[in-house]
């Protein structure tokens, strides 16, 4: 039988809160608006061992691996995130939502496309 | 001219492709390409060339010298068209019917600008994107346009020099 993963989580949740970035254009260029996305999860930088396996263009940056528990899937795939004051991108989802978390990796806002 | 010209460009390719506001934009905006089939724009601003400049004096409101000067630019911008199909590939003419277009010639007039008839060639500038190819086009324009700035000066008579000190 599958373990529930999940479980292993328990007592290392808190309460995290993100900033939801919206990206619209307005008369050609970007507007950004900001949510805050309350959930229960773990935020902690990408262990050396995962983050071999990035473009080694974007090893140098800050990298990010967000548990998000109990909430839907709500981030997508280039979305922005703001958190400590710091923008990121979200770059790649392992949904795990049938053990009820989904795991996200975020890299450092580097870029301007 | 009161709207940036890169928006004009921008204004006259939406009309006449009948693009959505999400279709085109400006280069540098952090924006991410939709994850659709969809064709898109992006204009870019390359650079200019100061073609001419010119100065000229008028008595301003309350009776003093104010000078006045333009400065004409040969301006170029660069028109990326691109898809995850071959509509980039099937609709690039439509980047130089636009420009060429009547309602062209009317944002022009309104705007007081002139897009250059003669372009340069579409260079073939389309990217492998894992498994498949991303098609892209790009183009560049020449574009005139004429920047100008009214200031205050002094009269000759008004001008003080008495702090300039001259060393032997």
């Amino acid at each position: 039988m599958f373990p529930k993963i999940s479980s292993a989580f328990n007592g290392w949740q808190q309460s995290i809160t993100l900033i939801k970035i919206t990206q619209t254009l307005v008369d050609y260029e970007t507007v950004e608006t900001k949510t805050n996305l309350f959930f229960k999860g773990i935020i902690q930088p990408l262990g050396a061992h995962i983050l071999r396996s990035k473009p080694l263009e974007e090893r140098a940056f800050k990298w990010l691996q967000i548990h998000v528990f109990n909430s839907v899937n709500n981030l997508n795939l280039g979305e922005l995130i703001e958190y400590s004051n710091k923008q990121y991108r979200i770059k790649e989802i392992l949904d795990y939502s049938l053990n009820n978390y989904i795991e996200y990796h975020a890299v450092e806002n580097y870029q301007n496309d | 001219m009161i709207r940036d010209a890169s928006k004009v460009i921008c204004d006259i390719i939406k009309n006449y492709m009948i693009l959505d506001a999400n279709q085109i934009w400006l280069y540098n905006q952090d924006y991410k390409i939709p994850n659709t089939l969809g064709l898109f724009v992006i204009i870019q601003f390359l650079g200019g060339r100061p073609s001419s400049i010119s100065e000229s004096f008028s008595d301003n409101i309350s009776g003093g010298l104010q000078e006045t000067l333009i400065v004409n630019m040969i301006n170029q911008y660069q028109i990326d068209i691109q898809s995850k199909n071959n509509d980039a590939k099937g609709r690039k003419e439509e980047i130089i019917m636009a420009l060429n277009s009547t309602i062209s010639q009317q944002m022009q007039e309104k705007y007081q600008f002139k897009i250059a008839n003669i372009t340069n060639t579409f260079s073939n500038t389309s990217l492998a994107e894992d498994p498949s190819m991303y098609t892209k086009f790009s183009i560049n324009i020449n574009v005139f346009e004429w920047k100008n700035k009214t200031k205050d000066v002094d009269y000759y008579n008004q001008f003080d020099i008495s702090d300039i000190k001259i060393e032997n």
